[in-house]
């Protein structure tokens, strides 16, 4: 029992890191329905730049976590002038966002390269106090509480953001229909810009939570989950934030099991197996949108 | 997770259109270069080199080796007498076989008369046809290679090793060994093979094996997977940068106080750059570490040439193939042959079992045989508090 409980939370640790990162992806889906792929290379900046900032100028952890964030978030702004805004009015916005998302996923990611050195660095020892809870035997380390709280905290503020805020209430107006929202005096083109902001700084959060938890960034770290966070968003729902958290920590979870009960082998043939079940039996994913105003 | 799918592909994609872009236009191109193989007396060793990518961690300190052998070789005047010298041309593959084919095609196109590299399993795999085929021999650090009767010499001993590294796993740690084991590269799980028949022989058996991908960087469902066996010994055949997560996330999750830890033997200090304490006491049985007998010299000198870095077993595999390689061009042109990869090939066997090469490399027991499967006894070694690899002392 203490195995399946551990690996249990081994699993949310694991889905929640998974979910944060799906949430970025998922708000901008929701405001513009644009799979934004560069959000894979925020993401990956997210880490770089508090790696610069905490790993090679010292900074205090704190403050250049607050940084990286702010920055990644500003980055994820620029990104939607430079590879979305300018689309809007075309036709087949879809497609030619993804294109141009593309595009920029792999700008930014070779940007990182060069930045890197084309190296794997890591945060200074320490970053993350040591030291893990034990309860009844399952042992919670130090940085999957962290995570967990994290990833609880971030989603009860964006729940609430989205439903007792006007501004919640302004993206889900210009998610619904636009140029009604237009022409109710919404700023739909401040409405994606902030969207924007908010997921390029989850981004970054998810990002430093890599990072810490598993001691690695490197200029392909948001591509190497970019995959999964497909997967989350199709199990969760596209557009749901209820949906990428219940997505990310369904599929952390089935990962931990997967390797727990069957082996490590077959982890992704499980979980993509799972991905393409709820495609057949669920196409909505697990959370259905009813309609676009209950996205966001 | 370990899906970099989207993007890999499309670099790949791109790497292929330059790649057959650029062929075209070299068809014409002069088959050697003056001071490449036949008639020139300059021999020039073409390096693929891992510099960056998954694998820097072997290609760096390996081009220091291969370096200082080649200052040494000049400076000790060992082709003076028969009128030659050595150059390298080294190239970054970014641990990529495509990379690598492309720049073992660029050293063909130049005449390079032997090419080197740190080698890891899949790059030596994507060159060792091509090596066949131009008839230039290959010499890799890696552990995997084609079937014998070829130019492909690979310098890691996936054997002899653990005949030497079990029986000390189950005195110190116990009969009980859990491994965690890398799939994408074909060396790790033939290492583990091995490593099991050396504990059957010892009266150990592995009780729990967990797969990793390269791209893998959660290992929290791994470990808890190796705690339910209950090892004594943990042992992780992976590159030098994921062993070193594993170590860090053993330590971060706890409750493997007490188990004997131990690396494949191609890893470098990166282990101990990613893992801090956790590395501190890790087991090893490399071909060569500082603190083995003879050392001293080529420990001094590498530090010097090299602003205090420590040396490791990539670092005499560099310095070690230099040797050969150099021993290898003095036969053949002592034995008034053309210093061509033909010529090279029987010879590199024979040098690396020669006196010279007893005598100035720093790997004294390194037998490469025909075959091109090299053995070495190795030297049992640990992760000091300070990061770095020596040989156990006693």
């Amino acid at each position: 029992m203490a195995f399946l409980a551990q690996q249990t939370v081994n699993g949310i640790a694991l889905g929640s890191i998974f979910a944060l990162y799906a949430l970025g992806f998922s708000l901008v889906l929701a405001n513009l329905k644009v799979f934004h792929l560069a959000h894979a290379a925020v993401f990956a900046w997210g880490a770089v730049i508090a790696w610069q900032l905490i790993a090679v100028w010292r900074w205090p952890s704190l403050l250049g976590f607050a940084v990286a964030i702010l920055l990644a978030g500003l980055l994820n702004v620029v990104a939607y002038y430079l590879l979305i805004r300018h689309l809007q009015r075309r036709r087949n916005l879809e497609l030619a966002a993804f294109i141009s998302s593309l595009g920029g996923l792999i700008v930014l990611t070779e940007l990182a390269v060069l930045a890197l050195d084309n190296k794997t660095v890591r945060l200074p020892f320490g970053t993350v106090p040591g030291g893990n809870l034990d309860i009844g035997g399952v042992r919670i380390a130090a940085i999957q509480v962290i995570t967990l709280i994290t990833a609880v905290v971030i989603f009860l503020l964006l729940r609430w953001l989205m439903d007792a805020t006007e501004l919640g209430r302004e993206v889900k107006a210009a998610a619904f229909d636009r140029e009604t929202a237009e022409m109710l005096g919404v700023n739909t083109e401040r409405i994606s810009a902030l969207v924007f902001f908010l997921s390029g700084c989850l981004a970054a959060v998810g990002a430093i939570l890599v990072a810490l938890a598993f001691n690695v960034i490197s200029a392909d770290l948001g591509s190497v989950y970019v995959v999964t966070a497909f997967a989350v968003l199709v199990v969760g729902g596209f557009g749901s934030i209820r949906g990428a958290y219940a997505g990310g920590l369904l599929i952390g979870i089935v990962s931990a099991y997967a390797t727990a009960y069957i082996s490590s082998s077959y982890r992704e043939v499980i979980v993509f197996g799972l991905l393409l079940a709820v495609l057949v039996l669920r196409p909505t994913g697990l959370f259905t949108v009813a309609d676009a105003a209950g996205k966001a | 997770m370990a899906n970099r799918g989207c993007l890999a592909l499309l670099v790949s994609g791109a790497m292929v259109l330059a790649a057959a872009g650029c062929g075209g236009s070299d068809d014409d191109a002069s088959p050697a270069s003056s001071s490449g193989s036949s008639g020139g007396k300059t021999v020039t060793i073409g390096h693929l080199a891992n510099l960056t990518g998954a694998a820097s961690s072997l290609g760096a300190p390996y081009k220091k080796g291969i370096d200082l052998a080649l200052a040494d070789i000049e400076a000790d005047g060992f082709l003076k007498g028969v009128g030659a010298s050595l150059q390298i041309k080294t190239e970054d593959t970014g641990s990529t076989p495509t990379n690598a084919v492309t720049i073992f095609n660029e050293f063909e196109r130049d005449g390079v008369a032997v090419t080197v590299s740190d080698g890891i399993s899949p790059i030596a795999l994507a060159i060792d046809p091509l090596a066949n085929e131009s008839k230039i021999p290959f010499i890799t650090g890696a552990g995997s290679g084609t079937p014998d009767d070829d130019y492909e010499f690979h310098l890691s001993d996936v054997k002899t090793q653990y005949d030497e590294l079990a029986p000390y796993l189950v005195s110190k740690g116990g009969p009980r060994v859990a491994a965690i084991v890398g799939t994408d590269n074909p060396a790790f799980p033939l290492l583990t093979a091995n490593l099991k028949a050396g504990l059957e022989k010892s009266g150990g058996q592995i009780v729990a094996t967990e797969t990793v991908e390269s791209g893998d960087t959660d290992f929290s469902s791994v470990l808890t997977n190796l705690q339910k066996a209950d090892p004594d010994v943990v042992f992780i055949s992976t590159l030098a940068d994921q062993a070193g997560n594993v170590l860090a996330q053993m330590q971060q999750v706890g409750g493997f106080d007490g188990v004997l830890k131990t690396v494949q033997s191609g890893v470098s200090r990166v282990v101990a750059d990613v893992a801090g304490a956790g590395a501190t006491g890790v087991v090893l049985r490399p071909a060569w570490a500082p603190g083995a007998p003879g050392s001293e010299d080529f420990v001094t000198r590498y530090e010097a040439a090299n602003s205090g870095d420590s040396p490791d077993t990539n670092a005499a595999f560099g310095y070690q193939s230099g040797w050969i390689i150099a021993t290898a061009v003095k036969k053949a042109l002592e034995g008034g042959g053309p210093v061509t990869g033909e010529a090279l090939r029987p010879l590199i066997a024979e040098a690396s079992t020669s006196a010279e090469v007893k005598q100035h490399g720093i790997i004294p027991d390194l037998v490469i045989p025909a075959s091109g499967a090299t053995t070495w006894p190795g030297v049992l070694s640990n992760f000091t508090a300070s990061g770095n690899i020596e040989a156990v002392k006693g």
